[in-house]
């Protein structure tokens, strides 16, 4: 990923952000409570995250070491909805041309002890032969009461700058984004190492 | 519309975003990804404005002259500036110049 170019001036020295949104209280509480429940019943289901490296699925745990599940049941359709029910805000808010959505793809990840994702961006290059690319990521975090894990912050990086900004992941918050905003998950320490004290977060991404 | 990937742009070019760009803005100040070259251009006010105008089709000619009515200057250096910044940003595929004529097809 090349860095920030300026052209025409806003990017500076310390950077610029792309916008994000954030939402307490997204879902109603017993259907978040519901999802985290869901999470530690289907534990077997998780699989390993894999990245897009060169083309290709892999697993790498030295960019991205977390468990993810692929379908969340009975709660996709649910999600589906509230995700397209949040477009046309997320749309105006972020300053995105409305676009038509071709699908909301949408994975459960399950971040242990150690566990961490580098700086990264959600919409692939057209080089890696991605079509329909990912526009908006919404992301919301779930976990057990009271909270097993420390750490885990989404960390959002400046364009042409050092400067971030951390989001802590507390239960039933939704944080949204232009999926091309650079972010990375901040290590998180979960000593007991528990399943069900993971830090879990539904990603759900609409793509055009 | 056909795409016309290696002529010079002109005044009477029909241009475009390339459809491979996100974009987004903050503070009314547009910062735009390109999906094949995988780059990120930050816009200012007029480069912003530009950008809008550029979400459909327009001729150079015609962006021109709406920029000429935001924003004073002389005409031919507005032009010279546009066309110049226009090049620039299809040499990273955030736009893309059409063939009018093929409009119909």
């Amino acid at each position: 990923m090349n860095q920030a170019a300026v052209l025409s001036g806003k990017i500076s020295g310390t950077g610029v952000f792309l916008p994000h949104h954030t939402q307490a209280d997204w879902l109603p509480r017993d259907m978040a409570d519901a999802i985290v429940d869901y999470a530690i019943e289907n534990e077997s289901l998780f699989q390993a995250g894999r990245i897009l490296q060169h083309g290709k699925l892999v697993v790498d745990e030295s960019i991205r070491q977390v468990s993810t599940l692929t379908h969340l049941g009975p709660f996709q359709t649910a999600l589906t909805d509230a995700a397209m029910a949040s477009k046309p805000m997320l749309e105006t808010l972020f300053g995105m041309p409305t676009f038509s959505a071709s699908q909301v793809e949408i994975e459960m990840a399950a971040h242990g002890d150690g566990a961490h994702f580098q700086r990264h961006v959600d919409t692939f290059v057209v080089g890696h032969n991605r079509p329909s690319p990912r526009m908006l990521t919404l992301v919301l975090y779930v976990h057990r009461q009271p909270r097993g894990f420390t750490g885990g912050a989404l960390r959002f990086h400046a364009l042409g700058g050092t400067t971030t900004r951390d989001i802590a992941p507390e239960h039933n918050l939704l944080t949204a984004f232009p999926s091309i905003a650079p972010h990375s998950v901040q290590p998180l320490a979960s000593p007991g190492g528990a399943f069900a004290d993971r830090r879990f977060a539904v990603n759900m991404w609409i793509r055009r | 519309m056909r795409t016309m990937p290696t002529d010079t742009l002109t005044t009477d070019t029909l241009v475009s975003w390339h459809p491979e760009q996100v974009t987004a803005a903050v503070d009314g100040q547009v910062i735009v990804m390109g999906l094949i070259q995988g780059q990120y251009v930050g816009l200012d006010d007029i480069g912003s404005a530009l950008w809008t105008l550029l979400e459909q089709p327009q001729t150079v000619g015609h962006v021109c002259d709406q920029l000429a009515q935001q924003y004073r200057g002389d005409p031919g250096v507005i032009a010279s500036d546009v066309l110049a910044f226009l090049e620039e940003l299809r040499a990273i595929d955030l736009i893309q110049a059409l063939d009018a004529d093929s409009s119909a097809s």
